[in-house]
């Protein structure tokens, strides 16, 4: 199998689920119990805890563990926005579901919202940026790395203009895609919030986090015993919370040119085909290419019959075209994604690449079986 | 307090010296389809099949499953008792007080089987109905339009006491009407035609053509879905995928493209009748209905017809789409339906199909092609597999 899909998942680090399964067994006692037990729970928690803030340049106190990037993203918009039309909403038109979804929740409650159009870069411009966002808004959403192009997003640029214009509105950055892939420093941007999850970077499914600014109040979404201050309450999953700091620890000793490299072995040998179009560049991890008048569906069955997993757009969204690559104005109804990961051999990727090139050149032949 | 399911069979009770065969059917059918379920006793007279799960388990578990077994029409919550005038006063208050409560006015009636009772019908029931009147201050009689009717029965054993029947799935039980195989591709339509072929007693199997890699695995899995949902009404279904990329390139490349649909769907009737043939099915299953597309014209189902030398059945070919999606919905199928795969049909379908077909001229333009062997490798390639089981 060539696994070329690694922004809908990881294969996970077998040295980390090993350590996971030690954990579960040692330290089973629930890290809110007052005798050793629960107090040696408690120890590799925050342990865990610090690890994942190092890796991010934050303070322990700013990560929260979450069973994932969408329950981050939820518990943070929910939390923040009021369902009223006093609240207003900047978002970027190409957030993942998790993002939207909540948001046109709290647009079908009231709240204005202001959807920011990419350009034919995929980028979000600073100028489209800023003239969504009013003195009054709230909370702007955008993504720092796209899950179908990869496109990097000026973070930094644009929650400067967001402070700058509406000095009380916050910032939310899914991270989800870039986060063990490139050096995170949400305190560097400025960002109020951030979202990640595990399994994006070879860690386990099951547990993601959120980051909070020291300052910034996220009212509780959530009742419960009050664990992970109050915003995720419920008991900790501490060989998760440990997976995700190990696994960041790992990532941040990949080589990202190597990556690179691999990506343009790909890249070079698909584009030297006659009509496809490259869509978004900038991230070594992801290459979105369509192949125009193949509909993707028929390509990615005929290299997952030859044991390699692509994606058609975005891994959540099966049999919908890709709303990502229509907004930049590109052809999506044929973009298909090849995403790397550390673990992707120079090998894999030319053997990728000759298969692709055959099953296009057979389509095209109208020989394709 | 003993609670059961008296379910009331159908069209079986009009056969004549074959009926023990229709119901021993019906039995075995119910048998299959509480397979898994806590344990019940069962036994079956006077058209009635009776089942009474032991350990007081709740009837409802039961009932959810019967409703999809054809050859029932009517399934009724019963509660038993002795057959003695005093017990049955004392016991239909507390049996009946949840659905008494929740009604205005009511009304009794009585069915005697055992006419050796002490008390005729007439008399049964107005004795219950004093009784209450009693019990429940509010109820009023009302003989024309009841909220609710109270049914008493005297049986051989013992005596029921119920209100309110549920309606069954009808039909007959499948099984007892012969074989036919399903052309089932993935749509709304033909998991429709489907059911109601077997809601006349016919068991199915069914056959799924794909186009890998036109069409995707999850294609595939659906279709799979689609049948197992259909195998809770008709029983373990044997499912054969034939995989038909091969056969449609040679279509396209050989025959004028506006006749690209007509000339796949006479292939796949062929194939289709080779399989059941095979599988000792007697007739096949479509989901056609007329003038729905292009190749469910009048003139269209003219030319594909004759490719099948058995009979071809289509239930839905009078139904609107609202009407087959209103059943599609009721027996399960149409969220399944709707998942957005490709089918193998829509892969290469021509921008402009021919909706008035001559069979010469489609015959004319299928001379290019071996359909023998098509026929034949297909039916070579074909996979089949057993839900439901």
């Amino acid at each position: 199998m060539i696994w070329l899909d690694n922004a809908a998942t990881t294969k996970p680090d077998a040295t980390i689920l090993k350590k996971m399964g030690e954990i579960a067994e040692e330290f089973f006692g629930n890290p809110s119990s007052s005798h050793f037990s629960g107090l040696a729970a408690r120890r590799v928690l925050e342990e865990a805890r610090e690890k994942t803030a190092q890796q991010l340049s934050v303070l322990p106190e700013e990560i929260i563990f979450t069973p994932s990037g969408s329950v981050a993203n939820n518990l943070i918009i929910r939390g923040v926005v009021r369902p009223n039309p006093k609240s207003h909403v900047v978002i970027s038109a190409i957030e993942h579901d998790s993002v939207s979804g909540p948001v046109q929740a709290l647009k079908n409650q009231g709240v204005r919202v202001t959807e920011v159009q990419p350009r034919k870069d995929g980028m979000i411009h600073p100028e489209d940026f800023e003239a969504a966002v009013g003195e009054d808004t709230t909370l702007a959403c955008v993504m720092h790395v796209n899950n179908e192009t990869g496109v990097i997003q000026p973070i930094k640029e644009l929650s400067i203009l967001l402070k700058r214009k509406a000095p009380k509105a916050l910032f939310l950055s899914d991270a989800v895609q870039s986060a063990g892939k490139m050096k995170l420093t949400p305190s560097l941007w400025g960002v109020d919030f951030m979202s990640l999850s595990a399994h994006k970077f070879h860690g386990p499914r099951g547990i993601g986090a959120l980051y909070c600014k020291k300052g910034v109040r996220l009212p509780a979404v959530m009742h419960g015993g009050g664990q992970e201050a109050g915003i995720f309450p419920g008991t900790e999953n501490v060989p998760g919370a440990v997976g995700l700091a190990e696994s960041l620890v790992l990532c941040a000793a990949h080589d990202a040119q190597k990556v690179q490299a691999c990506k343009e072995i790909l890249r070079e040998k698909l584009l030297a085909l006659d009509d496809t179009t490259e869509n978004g560049n900038g991230f070594p991890y992801v290459l979105n290419v369509s192949f125009h008048g193949i509909p993707s569906e028929i390509l990615l069955n005929s290299l997952s019959g030859k044991g390699i997993c692509v994606s058609a757009g975005s891994a959540c969204k099966t049999g919908k075209s890709s709303r990502t690559i229509a907004a930049m104005g590109g052809d999506a109804k044929s973009a298909l994604r090849f995403s790397l990961s550390a673990q992707t051999t120079p090998e894999e990727a030319e053997i990728a690449a000759n298969a692709v090139c055959e099953i296009v050149t057979a389509f095209r032949k109208g020989e394709l079986a | 307090m003993r609670e059961m399911i008296l379910l009331k069979q159908g069209e079986i009770v009009l056969k004549g010296m074959n009926r023990r065969a229709f119901e021993q059917k019906l039995e075995d059918n119910i048998k299959k389809a509480l397979v898994g379920l806590p344990a019940y006793r069962m036994r079956s007279c006077q058209s009635t099949v009776y089942i009474e799960p032991e350990d007081g388990t709740d009837c409802s578990l039961y009932i959810d499953r019967l409703k999809k077994v054809f050859g029932i029409v009517n399934i009724v919550r019963a509660g038993a008792a002795p057959k003695d005038m005093e017990a049955l006063l004392d016991f239909a208050p507390t049996y009946l007080e949840n659905t008494l409560m929740q009604a205005k006015t009511f009304k009794v009636e009585t069915k005697r089987a055992d006419k050796k009772f002490p008390y005729n019908s007439p008399q049964i029931s107005a004795m219950m109905g004093g009784k209450l009147l009693e019990s429940f201050h509010h109820l009023r009689v009302d003989v024309d339009n009841p909220d609710v009717v109270v049914r008493v029965e005297i049986r051989e054993k013992e005596s029921f006491v119920h209100a309110g029947r549920i309606q069954g799935a009808g039909g007959m039980p499948v099984g007892t009407n012969g074989k036919a195989l399903l052309l089932l591709s993935g749509g709304i339509d033909s998991p429709v035609a489907g059911h109601m072929t077997a809601r006349r007693g016919v068991e199915i199997e069914a056959i799924h053509f794909f186009s890998y890699p036109y069409t995707s695995e999850a294609a595939k899995e659906k279709v799979l879905s689609l049948a197992k949902i259909l195998t809770e009404y008709t029983g373990p279904m044997k499912v054969h995928l034939i995989p038909f990329t091969k056969q449609q390139l040679q279509i396209r490349d050989n025959c004028p493209e506006e006749h690209f649909t007509l000339i796949m769907r006479r292939i796949m009737m062929k194939i289709a009748t080779e399989v059941a043939k095979r599988n000792h099915c007697h007739a096949l299953v479509t989901g056609e209905s007329i003038g729905q597309v292009a190749s469910q014209t009048m003139w269209a189902l003219g030319v594909t017809d004759p490719a099948a030398d058995i009979p071809v059945f289509r239930p839905v070919i009078g139904m609107d789409k609202e009407e087959i999606i209103t059943r599609a919905r009721r027996i399960g199928t149409f969220e399944t339906s709707v998942l957005p795969y490709e089918d193998c049909c829509t892969v290469f379908t021509p921008k402009h199909p021919t909706t008035r077909p001559k069979l010469f001229n489609i015959l004319h333009s299928e001379e290019k092609l071996d359909v023998e062997t098509m026929v034949r490798e297909a039916v070579e390639g074909m996979d089949t597999v057993i839900l439901g089981k």
